[in-house]
């Protein structure tokens, strides 16, 4: 099963998307792609690190590109997609897509993303909803935006699993939580 | 506790006063533990988190001690990270202390564009 799992900042995604992992069960695989520049993000990351603790993942840390992918019958949980698409066009390691003038930050996203759709194992995805604040930016930050909208729509439109994660609360946009009862 | 949560302006305390006929008032840390309704929650949190208080100690308290509240909330998480680190603590602070209240109210109502869906 592919699932996405979407909500605000400090909403319980990570937790809710944990649960589902666990009742997929096997291995799993942890795909962290926060990257640490600060303090603050050491804490975020530490975090995550404990609310896993003792759970079975295993942490595969890829704050540049996601260019491995877990062999089929792994469940894989890919967090975030909000830091990914942000490490893409502002992070380390893509310099070479700074010197592109046709850059299409989407396209070049979508590609890493696809295979975890194709492979047969459980994957899900985590992302942030972060359209909704009324603010007009700078373009690079307008873009970012654009960029992370689109992923999300395209990651919705191939989820068979798309909730919304609201204060600890799931809510159902595409498919069914039946097998979380059973 | 019921919980209602929306956007800036989408019509929350207005549904609220409509569903439990409670006019959602602000109000500061101290009040808050004696309201009917509660209205703007997350400038509440804006102040504990000023004052390098705890949010979520304060959201379990809240449920304890006035456990017929009703709670108006602003969603604020919905946006880019902020730049300024007190900002984004307060972003994240707000949601966790919501969290808190979700698990412990016996409904939440979320309302966008004046529609309201009762999600627990």
């Amino acid at each position: 099963m592919k699932v996405f799992v979407i909500g605000g900042s400090g909403n319980g995604k990570s937790a809710f998307a944990e649960k589902v992992a666990a009742k997929f069960g096997g291995k799993m695989i942890y795909i962290a792609t926060m990257p640490i520049y600060s303090e603050e993000d050491l804490k975020v990351v530490e975090r995550h690190h404990k609310l896993r603790a003792g759970r079975g993942f295993e942490t595969l840390e890829r704050s540049q590109r996601i260019e491995d992918y877990p062999d089929q019958g792994e469940t894989v949980l890919l967090e975030d997609m909000s830091t990914h698409v942000a490490n893409v066009m502002f992070g380390d390691g893509f310099d070479d897509l700074r010197n592109d003038p046709n850059i299409n930050y989407e396209e070049v996203v979508w590609k890493e993303i696809c295979p975890f759709f194709e492979r047969e194992g459980n994957t899900i995805i985590v992302s942030a909803e972060v359209t909704m604040d009324g603010n007009t930016y700078d373009p690079a930050t307008n873009q970012y935006i654009r960029t992370l909208a689109e992923i999300n729509n395209r990651i919705a439109a191939s989820a068979d699993l798309f909730v919304e994660v609201i204060y600890g609360i799931p809510l159902v946009h595409k498919g069914s939580l039946a097998f979380l009862e059973e | 506790m019921k919980l209602y949560i929306g956007g800036l302006g989408h019509g929350q305390a207005i549904l609220a006063e409509k569903e439990t006929g409670l006019k959602p008032e602000t109000c500061s840390e101290e009040t808050a533990f004696n309201a009917k309704s509660i209205d703007n929650f997350e400038e509440i949190i804006k102040e504990i988190v000023k004052k390098d208080g705890d949010a979520q100690e304060f959201a379990k308290k809240l449920l304890l001690e006035n456990p017929d509240v009703v709670i108006v909330a602003n969603e604020i998480g919905f946006g880019i990270h902020p730049l300024e680190r007190r900002d984004r603590r307060w972003r994240e602070q707000t949601g966790r202390a919501l969290c808190i209240l979700a698990e412990g109210a016996e409904s939440v109502t979320r309302v966008y564009c004046g529609i309201g869906q009762k999600i627990k």
